[in-house]
């Protein structure tokens, strides 16, 4: 048994305990205090230490599930617009695995979207995303993002666990064990999600073998926003504050006969709980934002008709709030929010879904950004564009693109990320990187990076093996992380 | 060590203490398990080691180690450290003479323990789990007394040696609480309770134990921790995660088999190669069910092979786990780095399971349920018929933009019909002009509807149930992958077990999957047996005797008391697999029937109670937690096995998952009740008590679960719609009695807890009850909504709303849900 897991053990209950405060902070404490010791550098207050110095204390990944298509939203590829209708070299197709595609009848296929340049960074932004274009000076983006997964749920997993397989925790669960929770009336780790699910279901919060602590907490667009918080009918919080200081006193009472510290330890959670109980709604009460904040984000707009593959209602609407609500999270001190989206799978319609998906996150993705900033919040606050994979540069029937994990996009802002920085270069026609690959664990490595956490030092062991977010792999991409004013 | 002491809190210092225990032999004699082995394993074998032999040398192996190298060199001279190659090249002053080349130098205590092991002869020994167990002598128990058998000899002689006296024996009503929760997942009854404490006679407990083994809740509690292992689940996991036909028969057959104590090796080479004994019986072919519960990715557009191989790999590792204690998983990719397994003894155990077929066969003798899903079936054909044809029309409506326009393109015989297709009422105008307004956003209902139905479809109940088969033609070679990789096929290699165990007996000229269980479960498998009662322990005692469940390679935990571990897996062994037999030894112990009342001075020297000088206290697993909800308010429907059930959930919970709506059709009364096993588990949207309160994901074998402690749990318990509802039952039975407020505190508690309260605990409870009784009294609006269906004649609705509230404040204590 390694020092680590010994530690675990011995403070066993007081980590699976102390959701509210740095659980894993004590872990990574003892993970350090190894390189302390012999550096001579004790520190009395680990709880809340890193190996680096952090650049982030939130993150808001908003996780555009199904694979938004990189040429017509990030990756201008004017030679692939000039070679539309044509057909690749079978060279260049012969080790490539396709979902739906036959490469026998496939050519390429340019795009409906034109490009500019945004900002004094002159970064090109696809037109259908011009608000989040305007952001463009605060984007770091990643133009050779690449795996090796090409349908949905492998890539999910290879996006929120590192590696494609089920029963290891998420991004999210590992900076909570690693960080602790500052919030003391709400989870740490809070999911938003608009329209259809992702395909990934529970998978794309799950803590795998992470206590449940560290799993992600659904917040619900309709009903209680955390399940089970409402009182049942007929009970005021009067009456649950009574029932509470029964408990106690009772759970006092048997701590005292078994000398169990666990039995306090129930009770503090059903305190939290209790606390939750007014937070949560406090939280999802927008009554106090301005009109001008609400417009900003797009409450309340009206979600245009869909094709049959999309969802309608208002999705919107929900999107917007969870923007919002995801700002509100991060004042709260929460550490991770995830906003799932999972529109993005545009083997048909690609002109007329992309648009309306690309409309739906532009607005209040950019309000997002610009809130934060105006706030003084992004400098702290890390916010994350990704997805599973891309789309094929070749078109799929007459008006759709498949699955494509070989190049695709995703940026960040603020954080400590490189604001006006594009890293890496694709081929001409966005069908593999040709400078600055970054792999999906790369990508994982960087973020937590910008924690202060070092990839290769935040692991624990299971069943032999000392796992981590980035499996056995991963590179901190340093070419997107901001010097030091 | 020491600089750590100083600077850390006392906790750890505790670990750092409690290290100590962790070591089954304390002399000054280097040993080689606990000392060298993980030095080697560690900063050696990554290039000497079972996967590589950089300048012909390896450590993990006497011989290779102290032969003669290439360069003349001797790597390890026994007795003598000074023409060692090996101490020179790791004390070197030169980087580039100093080994290991990569990372820190070795710290001076390890180079020290290398000389001395050296000196004392470079002994190896194979790692503990590695070797047969056999059965070591009992150690006398001196004085004679507290003992109740073996194991508390073996428990009692491990506590002397630290001075630690055992805990008394645990109050008789928690003892009988214990032995329900532990065997069965329920509480005793009242009746229950008062012929236990009436029965002074010595056999009063064993009495229990015999009852509670014999009961059929017995294979619902022991079989639900197999299903975890199994990672049992009623749908296939990943993006469709459609519904496994009949996954439930599969469950059902495991806890038939422990009711009726099936040996556990037979149980075992049923479920590993039931179909390939003589003339299987539909049992043994169910059994194989097990191989069938991985997940499975049914997504449009995969590369099958590549998915066909991942199920074959978490088949190998199922076993590996959850049989042998082995993280051969590691060996997918490369060599174990630690552990003598070789990336080969992975592709060989791995070529066992790479010819088995998929097969469904029908179920025996139910033609009521063949007719049923025909009947379905057909119904499900003419409705998707009905939409398709509706679709169409409706394309071809929007062409016309009229109504007139579009009749005259009609032939006039079929204008009835297909207007019937769009619900149009014939002469109704109102009906026609609406029906062409809104004809825009018809056509995508129609799809919608389609797809839905397709959804359902998958839904019905199949008429067979999933077995293993050995495929007979088109047989695949097995190669040695590359990585992992299944494009990279290597060496070939033929089924064989790992060298290290010794080898096989086949029937056959190539072994099969039925030599394989047979293999695992023979006597002399140094594992099976020790895992198995390791697993047993673990449920009984909140930790296994080896910590790491998962884990007995050289980087697992050392067991605490390693010759119990063997007593008890001889014991199993020659009892003949006997579970049940095990199990009640364990529970007719002392050790397992102390007071789990914790010590101060035992909260220094042994916070995980590793020496069992008491019993634990543990939080129930997530089923037990809502079972013990339903059984304390009367609402427990037990009926054991069958079709799985669908309880109320919250709304848009089941709009989490892909694409369509979870069907999650909440099944009626009384079957609802039913325990948490028979709940319908969805691996993308489970059930969300079930995974609040730590039950497995079930994508992958579990042989372990968390007991985490958040305030999601206790949201759940105070106001998830089942849990109150359980309260309103427990409620309604407390107004209705007719003895005073504190007789029925006094009867809630005994119901629940199992004890009798005492005067605080009493008199907290009816203040609550006071005040609750006050307050409804004043809102009697309120008091109607807590009380809710369960409503008392003759009780005021205040007093009936306030026992609620006083059965809802003690099913929420830490006592109801702790198993003490």
């Amino acid at each position: 048994m390694n020092p680590l897991e010994q530690l675990r053990l011995a403070t066993r209950r007081e980590f699976l305990t102390t959701a509210a405060s740095g659980l894993g902070g004590v872990a990574l404490s003892s993970m350090l205090s190894d390189e302390m010791a012999s550096a001579g550098n004790a520190n009395p207050t680990l709880t809340h230490s890193t190996h680096f110095e952090p650049r982030a204390k939130a993150c808001i990944f908003i996780y555009m599930a199904g694979g938004p298509s990189h040429v017509d939203l990030f990756d201008p590829k004017p030679v692939l617009n000039r070679r539309d209708g044509q057909s690749m070299p079978e060279s260049m197709l012969k080790d490539v695995e396709f979902a739906f595609i036959k490469k026998g009848d496939a050519v390429l296929k340019g795009s409906p979207a034109e490009f500019h340049r945004r900002g004094e960074s002159g970064i090109e932004f696809s037109d259908l995303i011009p608000n989040i274009g305007s952001c463009a000076d605060d984007i770091a983006l990643i133009r050779t993002m690449h795996g090796e997964q090409f349908n949905h749920h492998p890539g999910q997993l290879l996006l929120s666990c590192g590696k494609a397989e089920l029963g290891r925790p998420t991004i999210g669960s590992w900076l909570l064990y690693g960080l602790g929770n500052e919030s003391q009336n709400l989870p740490g780790y809070v999911v938003l999600t608009a329209g259809r699910g992702a395909s990934g279901g529970s998978s794309n919060w799950a803590s795998g073998f992470l206590p449940s602590t560290y799993q992600g907490v659904p917040f619900r667009g309709q009903g209680d926003p955390v399940l089970y918080l409402s009182n049942p009918p007929g009970v005021r919080r009067t009456n649950q504050r009574r029932a509470l200081d029964t408990i106690a006193e009772m759970n006092n009472l048997r701590r005292e006969a078994m000398g169990d510290a666990e039995i306090a330890s129930r009770t503090a959670q059903y305190e939290l709980a209790f606390r939750m109980q007014s937070a949560a709604p406090e939280l999802t009460d927008l009554s106090g934002e301005t009109q001008a904040t609400l417009d900003a984000y797009g409450l309340g707009r009206a979600t245009p008709r869909p094709t049959a593959d999309m969802q309608s209602g208002d999705t919107y609407h929900r999107f917007s709030t969870n923007c919002l609500l995801a700002r509100r999270l991060v004042e709260r001190g929460v550490r991770f929010v995830n906003i799932v989206h999972a529109s993005w799978d545009q083997h048909g319609n690609l002109k007329h879904d992309l648009a309306w998906n690309a409309r739906m996150a532009d607005q209040p993705v950019a309000a997002l950004l610009r809130d934060l900033k105006q706030r003084g919040l992004l400098e702290d606050t890390l916010v994350v564009w990704g997805s599973e994979f891309g789309r094929t540069p070749l078109g799929q029937g007459n008006d759709g693109r498949d699955h494509h994990p070989n190049a695709f996009s995703m940026w960040m802002a603020g954080g400590g990320a490189k604001g006006g920085t594009v890293h890496g270069t694709t081929d001409e026609i966005g069908w593999a990187p040709v400078d600055k690959p970054v792999h999906v664990n790369d990508f994982q490595a960087t973020l937590l990076r910008l924690f202060g956490l070092d990839h290769e030092r935040l692991a624990i062991n299971y069943r032999g093996l000392q796992a981590r977010l980035t499996n056995l792999e991963g590179n901190v991409i340093h070419d997107v992380i901001a010097g030091r004013n | 060590m020491h600089a750590m002491i100083t600077r850390i809190n006392c906790c750890m210092i505790v670990a750092v203490l409690s290290v100590a225990f962790i070591h089954p032999t304390d002399g000054n004699e280097v040993d080689f398990a606990r000392d060298i082995q993980p030095i080697l394993a560690k900063r050696c074998f990554a290039c000497h080691g079972p996967a590589e032999r950089e300048a012909g040398l390896a450590f993990h192996n006497r011989i290779l180690a102290t032969s003669k190298l290439e360069s003349e060199k001797q790597a390890i001279v026994p007795g003598a450290p000074q023409q060692s190659e090996l101490l020179r090249r790791i004390t070197a002053n030169d980087d580039s003479e100093r080994m290991p080349p990569e990372g820190k130098a070795l710290a001076a205590r390890e180079i020290e323990l290398l000389r001395e092991w050296i000196e004392q002869g470079a002994e190896y020994a194979t790692h503990w789990s590695f070797v047969s167990p056999t059965r070591p002598i009992t150690p006398e128990a001196n004085p004679p007394i507290w003992t109740n058998n073996e194991i508390d000899h073996f428990v009692l002689d491990r506590l002397k040696r630290d001075d630690i006296a055992p805990s008394p024996p645990a109050d008789k009503a928690k003892l009988l609480r214990r032995g329900y929760l532990d065997l069965i997942g329920l509480l005793p009854t009242s009746e229950d309770l008062d012929a236990f404490l009436a029965d002074d006679s010595e056999a009063a407990f064993e009495g229990v134990v015999d009852r509670l083994l014999a009961s059929e809740h017995f294979g619902e509690r022991w079989g639900r921790h197999w299903l975890d292992l199994a990672r049992y689940a009623d749908t296939f996991g990943y993006e469709r995660d459609d519904v496994r036909p009949n996954a439930w028969r599969y469950r059902d057959w495991v806890i038939q088999s422990i009711n009726r104590n099936q040996p556990f090796d037979e149980f075992v080479i049923e479920q590993l190669a039931g179909d390939l004994l003589p003339e299987p019986t539909r049992g043994q072919q169910l059994a194989t069910g097990l191989h069938r519960m991985n997940i499975k990715n049914n997504e449009s557009g995969i590369n099958k092979e590549d998915y066909r191989n991942r199920e074959t790999v978490d088949r190998v590792n199922t076993t590996g786990t959850a049989l042998l204690g082995l993280t051969i998983g590691c060996c997918q990719c490369h060599s174990h780095k630690y552990d003598p397994l070789s990336q080969d003894d992975y592709y060989s155990l791995y070529a066992f399971f790479n010819n088995v077929e998929e097969k469904d066969v029908d179920i025996e003798g139910t033609q009521a349920e063949r007719d049923r899903y025909e009947q379905a079936q057909q119904a499900y054909n003419a409705k998707k018929k009905r939409l398709e044809a509706r679709q169409k029309l409706l394309a071809a409506m929007q062409e016309f933009k009229s109504f007139a326009a579009w009749q005259e393109s009609v032939q006039e015989d079929k204008l009835a019909e297909q207007l019937e297709l769009v619900g149009i009422r014939t002469g109704d105008d109102a009906s026609t002009e609406m029906f062409w307004s809104s004809l825009e956003s018809q056509a995508d209902d129609t799809k919608k509807a389609i797809r839905q139905l397709s959804v359902d479809q998958r839904h019905l109940p199949k008429p067979y149930i999933m077995t293993l088969a050995e495929a007979s033609e088109n047989r695949r070679n097995t190669h040695v992958l590359e990585r992992g990789d299944f494009k990279q096929p290597g060496k070939q290699v033929i089924p064989a077990t790992p060298e290290l165990f010794g080898s096989l007996t086949a029937r056959n000229e190539t072994p099969d999957r039925l030599d394989l269980a047979r293999w695992i479960v023979r006597p002399k498998n140094p594992l099976t047996a020790r895992v198995a009662v390791n697993h047993i322990w673990k449920h009984l005692f909140g930790a296994g005797l080896v910590a790491s469940v998962d884990d007995f390679g050289t980087q697992g935990d050392a067991p605490t008391h390693p010759r119990l571990l063997d007593w008890l897996a001889v014991e199993l062994i020659e009892s003949g697999w006997d579970r049940k037999h095990v199990i009640k030894t364990i529970l007719m112990s002392a050790t397992y029937q102390q007071s789990a009342r914790s010590r101060p001075e035992l909260i220094a020297i042994d916070p995980e109670n590793r020496l069992l000088a008491r019993q634990s206290r543990l939080r129930v697993e997530s089923e037990i937690v809502r079972d013990l909800f339903l059984d304390a308010s009367g609402l427990l429907h037990r009926d054991v096995g069958g079709p799985t059930v669908y309880p109320r959930i919250p709304e848009a919970v089941g709009d989490l998952g892909y694409k369509y709506k979870t069907r999650w059709i909440v099944s009626s009364k009384p079957e609802r009740y039913r325990r948490g096993i028979y709940i319908h588990f969805k691996r993308t949207n489970p059930y969300p008590s079930l995974l609040m309160f730590d039950g497995p994901e079930s994508n992958l074998c579990q042989a372990k679960r968390n007991r985490s402690n958040t305030p999601l749990q206790a949201l759940a318990t105070l106001n998830d719609p089942v849990f109150v509802e359980c309260a309103q039952a427990l409620g309604r039975t407390l107004a209705s009695e007719s003895t005073t407020p504190r007789a029925r505190i006094a009867l809630a508690g005994t119901r629940c807890l199992t004890r009798i309260l005492d005067e605080r605990e009493l008199a907290s409870l009816m203040k609550l009850f006071e005040s609750e009784r006050t307050w409804y009294t004043q809102h009697s609006e309120d008091a109607a909504l807590v009380v809710g269906e369960y409503t008392t004649d003759g009780t005021p609705s205040a007093a009936a709303a306030a026992w609620v509230a006083v059965a809802r404040a003690i099913m929420n204590l830490d006592e109801f849900v702790t198993r003490e």
